[in-house]
């Protein structure tokens, strides 16, 4: 079953609030890693392996490399999990896709 | 001066402690135990030695990599350096084949070959492989112009499935991935950069060290105490202390507490974490350490034997039940020894001691739970298969060498490990080094807490040559970048 945007960005929020104490308020699209969150290289590997986790994904470290904001973030995982929901449905073969 | 503590003093430990030292810092090290040296310690029973965690190590020729850094670290002639046979240092036994590792890349991939003559293609494209993987390696090799992201691909593959690409028969597949033994990570798990490293660390020059482990943790004692440093046993730190997001020093048991600018942790990182005060890291973060999944744990056996040893003459033993490649992580049990490690010291070294020219070392893996349920149960059910697991392992070590006999037989458990060492479960090697554990997983040796970084094993490679290198990469950073660090090196 896919998730909708919606709940997908939702639960990348939380990880910003509930794994690395970012208050909910700046968690916005337009917010950068580093001058606004306070995320460093550190936090990069710990959110890197907390995104992976949840979604059951892999980053590409090239890509991931490139983040600036909340937002680059947002957009590059909805596209693996997007990829990742429409292989679960080719390997679902003879049942209706949905 | 700046302050440091270095919490534990295993071969990390002693080794940032010297570096800090050399650039003029002051350095306490803070030990639990009553010896120094973590996994080099040796115990004594009537006089006579037994390492618990060291055996050799590759690369001690003066012109390599951990001999460069002994001379830097200024303890390579305080030391005596033994070389094990060159023409095979470890004999990997599989039933019915044996295989002698020697010295030499070239010399390995001949060998290889004559044993497996149609898989000469897969072999020299295997060697191929191995050869870009060490490359990767910078500090491996000194050299600062090769970017840390390379060894990314490498440490992304296991073992088993490179070998399993490069070779058609099981067999030689074994033969090559088995020695993951060494550093106790199985095939299927062990990233092929770790392997690739390890090997070839090993086919440089194998060497022991006459008296053991010991002499080394003595002559990096000395060499600190000389450079004005200081050494605390009994010490156990109890907590390290945060103002303002900087460690700023730590407590022991008995109370001390030890101002520092910085703490060298050379503990597992979750241990390290449990010092803190709450709060001190990120969630994310101390999830991901306290998941973390250890090692695998050991139970060591330490002999004297009557009989012939000189079968075990200047080389060891790796000793497969099985051609699976399983048999390395299968654990050790009251009803089989899937593998096991044979090693005997006095037969190299002058025994010195009467007695330890008998002295035989055997490791073999096991899993920790086991063990920790029995411990649970009580105290009569941990010795009774404390007792069984080391008696299914001397039957089967006598049932391969018919003409010995124990005279004397003792036994560690990932328990007594945990216990002597603080290792995080008993692990032997502190981190599971695996595939989804290291590259870009593998755990920071800067910790977030700033004035705190990690050292050791689990944080570098397995074996004292990784926990050494953590040292230099760390103090590297500490003290304005890898590359004047690396040349010293190359320079000794
Ligand atoms: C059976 C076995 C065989 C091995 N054989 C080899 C071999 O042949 N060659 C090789 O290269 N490597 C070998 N190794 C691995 C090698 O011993 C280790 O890689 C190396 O010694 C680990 O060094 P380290 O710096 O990580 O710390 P450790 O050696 O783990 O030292 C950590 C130190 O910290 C202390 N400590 C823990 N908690 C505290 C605290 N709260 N306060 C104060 N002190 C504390 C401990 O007492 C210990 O002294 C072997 C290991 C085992 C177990």
């Amino acid at each position: 079953m896919s998730r909708t945007a919606e709940s997908l960005i939702a639960e990348l929020d939380r990880i910003f609030v509930e794994q690395f104490e970012v208050t909910a308020d700046a968690v916005v699209p337009g917010a950068r890693l580093r001058e606004d969150l306070d995320l460093d290289s550190l936090d990069a590997a710990d959110m890197m392996i907390a995104i992976e986790k949840r979604f059951g994904i892999r980053l590409d470290d090239q890509v991931a490399r490139t983040f600036r904001t909340v937002g680059d973030i947002h957009a590059y995982v909805r596209t693996l999990v997007a990829e990742k929901d429409a292989a679960s449905t080719d390997d679902s073969g003879d049942q209706p896709a949905v | 001066m700046k302050r440091a503590v270095v919490v534990g003093s295993g071969m990390g430990g002693l080794t940032a402690a010297i570096l800090l030292a050399k650039e003029g810092w002051s350095v306490t090290v803070l030990e639990q135990h009553t010896r120094a040296g973590g996994f080099l310690h040796r115990f004594f029973r009537r006089g006579v030695g037994y390492d618990t965690g060291f055996h050799y190590v590759g690369g001690a020729r003066p012109d390599q990599l951990f001999g460069r850094a002994m001379k830097h670290l200024g303890v390579y002639d305080d030391v005596k350096w033994h070389p094990l046979d060159p023409d095979g240092f470890d004999v990997l036994r599989f039933p019915g084949f044996d295989f002698r590792v020697p010295v030499g890349v070239d010399r390995y991939r001949d060998r290889l070959v004559e044993a497996f003559p149609e898989e000469r293609d897969g072999i020299d494209r295997y060697i191929a492989h191995t050869r870009a993987a060490v490359h990767a390696y910078g500090w491996f090799n000194l050299d600062d112009t090769v970017p840390p992201e390379s060894i990314l691909p490498f440490e992304q593959e296991s073992v088993l499935d490179v070998t399993r690409r490069f070779f058609k028969d099981p067999r030689l597949t074994m033969v090559v991935a088995g020695q993951a033994a060494l550093y106790g990570v199985p095939p299927k798990d062990a990233p092929f950069g770790l392997h690739a490293v390890v090997t070839d660390h090993f086919m440089q020059s194998a060497t022991s060290i006459e008296g053991g482990g010991d002499r080394l943790t003595f002559a990096l004692v000395r060499r600190l105490r000389a450079l004005g440093g200081e050494v605390k046993l009994k010490r156990r730190v109890v907590s390290i202390e945060v103002a303002d997001g900087q460690a700023c020093g730590v407590t022991t048991a008995d109370g001390e507490h030890y101002p520092a600018d910085l703490v060298v942790a050379d503990i597992h990182p979750r241990a390290s974490l449990d010092l803190l005060p709450p709060g001190s890291v990120r969630p994310a973060y101390a999830a991901r350490v306290r998941d973390a999944r250890p090692g695998l744990a050991h139970v060591g056996a330490y002999l004297r034997v009557d009989g012939d040893l000189s079968v075990l003459g200047n080389h060891n033993l790796y000793r497969f039940a099985s051609w699976d490649p399983s048999s390395v992580e299968r654990p050790a049990t009251p009803e089989e020894t899937p593998f096991y490690f044979l090693t005997c010291p006095g037969q190299r070294h002058p025994a010195g001691v009467p007695g330890a020219d008998q002295v035989v070392l055997g490791l073999i893996y096991t899993d920790y739970a086991r063990f920790a349920d029995a411990r649970a149960a009580g105290e009569g059910a941990y010795r009774d298969l404390k007792q069984a697991v080391l008696d299914r392992f001397l039957a089967t070590m006598l049932a391969d060498h018919p003409g010995w006999s124990v005279v004397d037989a003792e036994a560690s458990t990932p328990i007594t490990t945990e216990r002597f060492n603080g290792a995080w479960q008993g692990a032997a090697y502190g981190h599971y080094h695996s595939v989804g554990q290291m590259g870009r997983y593998r755990l920071p040796m800067v910790s977030k807490v700033r004035g705190l970084v990690n050292v050791g094993q689990t944080v570098g490679f397995p074996g004292i040559c990784g926990a050494m290198m953590s040292a230099y990469v760390v103090c590297g950073e500490l003290t304005g970048g890898s590359a004047r660090l690396m040349a010293e090196v190359r320079a000794s």
